[in-house]
């Protein structure tokens, strides 16, 4: 007969997690997000550098199954034809050419994962047809591939960002609350003058010290630093608290008395057990860093053209006027509020999971 | 004469908060080399604390008014942090009351030895496993591999001291301090590990510093005997002592 196994922590955490329906869900909606963004090339029918002027701000493109005289001609789209009305905006009308939707065609080249050279799409059109299933913007590139394009960066900004900050965060709390005293006075003032300064300003001061004339790679790597740079104060003060805790324990009087030296205790025997915390604690700070993008790309310091990020497509977005008349200019913030959503609805179970006793309290672990 | 191994002279430990509250009061002790020195109290007479002294730390709540640690004749506190860091766990250690406790729990029993051991001696993972896993057989463990790979809440109580003893006496230190080794085992696992004494002692030339307050087990292995009462070592006439023995059954 089979004996059921006694499960660990973390076992029963998980199966805790896996009863959140809006959790899985979550976790769900993000995992196809990170895989579409891993193969935004393919996923994508156009490249980065695609665009067409003579289709600025082309509304959403309609899929159609039957020709104009009726008969069925499979998936299609059809040709456009721009002109302008009495008030000088531009109308785009249906002509009668048909450009059947293609499923892993051929289209622009690019090298798939930066390795190989392809040239297949999940969805194309053959020219001069023109696919443009959330719409264009201003130079009439596809606002559904460059949204796919700029999860890339919008996605991982956060992770990385984490990343850094959370390993700041973990080591000065750390070694705060493990030596306490005069080091723990000193990064703990620290900390405080970092959180003290408000963050949008910290960012922009930040931003401002770093030179303009940066490729695109570098200006990611400065965005993910920049970020980093401020979110890992708040993380380390409650690494603190509980190091303040969990260095009382036997195991670590054990560790100390085995002559393990102080670097080795902190991060073998006291940081693994603010994991639960901190694994929260990352989910939930996710959204930060994605929003934090976002304003810089917003306002033109983050990514820049012919790069996307869901924040510089935004940009585009800031003239009420252009809303108007071209509503799906904002479809970016809706993957952000999702990505957004997303990430605190796992975060907030992640934290229920690990201390159930938390669960409904909100913020405060 | 011979310098002792390790000796200590006149601690005296009070509370931080209530410097009057005196918790060891002028304790002295000699270890010898190759010999068992038991040290006997009924619960709170500081005996914890004084295991904790010998590897010189003074727990967080208490202060030292006076004495001192000696090490083949030199005061511990004189040694740099360095020279410390490798005495502790090199050549003095300590085998925890409380095995449950003083294992770490998200690491398995096997990988803390195995850390021990590369953090002493700078063996490489590979040998510092094999050597692990000699320990623990030479710590009563009929099944080292299966132990090492176990978490600490899954042993047995008998399991978790032979390995709590494995740790402590892996990298090969000149004294062992044993704090209540068999307090929370049936007589058959305090036979053994008194066994087990006797081979450590034999086979690695160990000193113990052995702590209880299991009178019997101290008669029948130390070759000397302090008794702590109330935080002052007495002599074996004292009525305290008297009502330890009795108690005892001896």
């Amino acid at each position: 007969m089979p004996m059921e196994t006694p499960r660990g922590e973390t076992g029963l955490a998980w199966q805790r997690f896996m009863k959140d329906r809006a959790a899985v869900v979550a976790l769900w909606i993000l995992g196809i997000f990170y895989a579409v963004a891993i193969l935004a090339d393919v996923a994508a029918p156009y490249t980065l550098k695609d665009e067409s002027r003579e289709h600025p701000y082309c509304p959403p493109t309609a899929v159609h199954f039957f020709a104009p005289d009726g008969r069925f001609a499979g998936a299609h789209v059809r040709g456009v034809q721009m002109t302008y009305d009495h008030f000088r905006r531009r109308i785009y009308n249906e002509t009668a050419d048909i450009y059947p939707l293609r499923f892993f065609g051929r289209g622009e080249t690019y090298r798939f994962l930066g390795a190989f050279p392809a040239d297949r799409h999940i969805i194309t059109v053959d020219a001069p047809g023109r696919i443009y299933l959330l719409g264009a913007d201003s130079r009439g590139r596809d606002v559904f591939s460059r949204i796919i394009h700029g999860a890339r960066v919008s996605l991982t900004i956060g992770l990385f960002g984490v990343l850094i900050s959370f390993s700041i965060g973990l080591l000065v709390g750390g070694i705060a609350g493990y030596f306490g005293g005069r080091t723990d006075h000193v990064l703990m003032r620290l900390c405080e003058m970092v959180m003290m300064v408000p963050g949008f300003y910290l960012l922009l001061a930040l931003r401002a010290a770093v030179p303009d004339s940066l490729d695109s790679l570098q200006v990611y790597a400065a965005i993910i630093i920049i970020l980093s740079f401020i979110g890992w104060a708040g993380l380390a003060r409650v690494i603190r608290g509980m190091c303040l805790s969990l260095k009382e324990r036997d195991y670590v009087l054990a560790a100390r008395t085995m002559g393990l030296s102080d670097l080795q205790i902190i991060v073998r025997h006291i940081l693994p057990h603010t994991l639960s915390y901190s694994l929260a604690a990352v989910t939930l700070a996710v959204p930060g860093y994605i929003l934090g993008e976002s304003a810089l790309s917003l306002i033109g310091l983050g990514i820049q053209d012919p790069y996307a990020s869901w924040g510089n497509m935004l940009a585009e977005a800031m003239s009420i006027v252009r809303i108007q008349f071209a509503p799906w200019i904002l479809w970016p913030a809706f993957f952000i509020g999702i990505t957004v959503l997303c990430f605190n609805a796992a975060g907030d179970a992640l934290r229920d999971a690990w201390d159930p006793l938390l669960k409904g309290r909100g913020e405060g672990a | 004469m011979n310098t002792p191994l390790l000796a200590a002279r006149g601690i005296t430990l009070a509370l931080r908060e209530r410097p009057g509250t005196l918790i060891l009061n002028d304790v002295s002790l000699v270890v010898p080399r190759g010999k068992i020195i038991g040290v006997v109290g009924g619960s709170g007479s500081g005996k914890t604390t004084l295991a904790c002294m010998l590897l010189g730390f003074v727990p967080e709540a208490m202060r030292l008014k006076s004495g001192q640690v000696l090490w083949e004749g030199k005061n511990i506190q004189a040694m740099d942090a360095h020279t410390l860091r490798h005495w502790r766990g090199g050549r003095v250690s300590l085998s925890f009351q409380e095995p449950a406790s003083a294992f770490d729990p998200v690491f398995t029993v096997g990988d803390q030895i195995t850390e021990m051991l590369m953090a002493h001696g700078g063996n490489g993972r590979a040998r510092a496993q094999e050597k692990m896993l000699e320990f623990l057989a030479l710590a009563g463990v009929d099944d080292p591999r299966r132990v090492a790979a176990g978490y600490v809440h899954e042993l047995s109580g008998g399991l978790r001291q032979r390995a709590m003893i494995a740790l402590a006496v892996c990298t090969r230190p000149a004294v062992l301090v044993a704090d209540e080794p068999t307090s929370s085992l049936d007589v058959i696992l305090q036979a053994r590990i008194m066994a087990l004494f006797r081979t450590l002692r034999r086979e690695l030339d160990l000193s113990i510093v052995l702590i209880t307050h299991d009178l019997g087990m101290v008669q029948r292995l130390a070759d000397a005997t302090v008794i702590l009462v109330r935080g002052r070592v007495v002599a074996g006439d004292h009525p305290e002592a008297q009502a330890l023995l009795s108690a005892g059954g001896m």
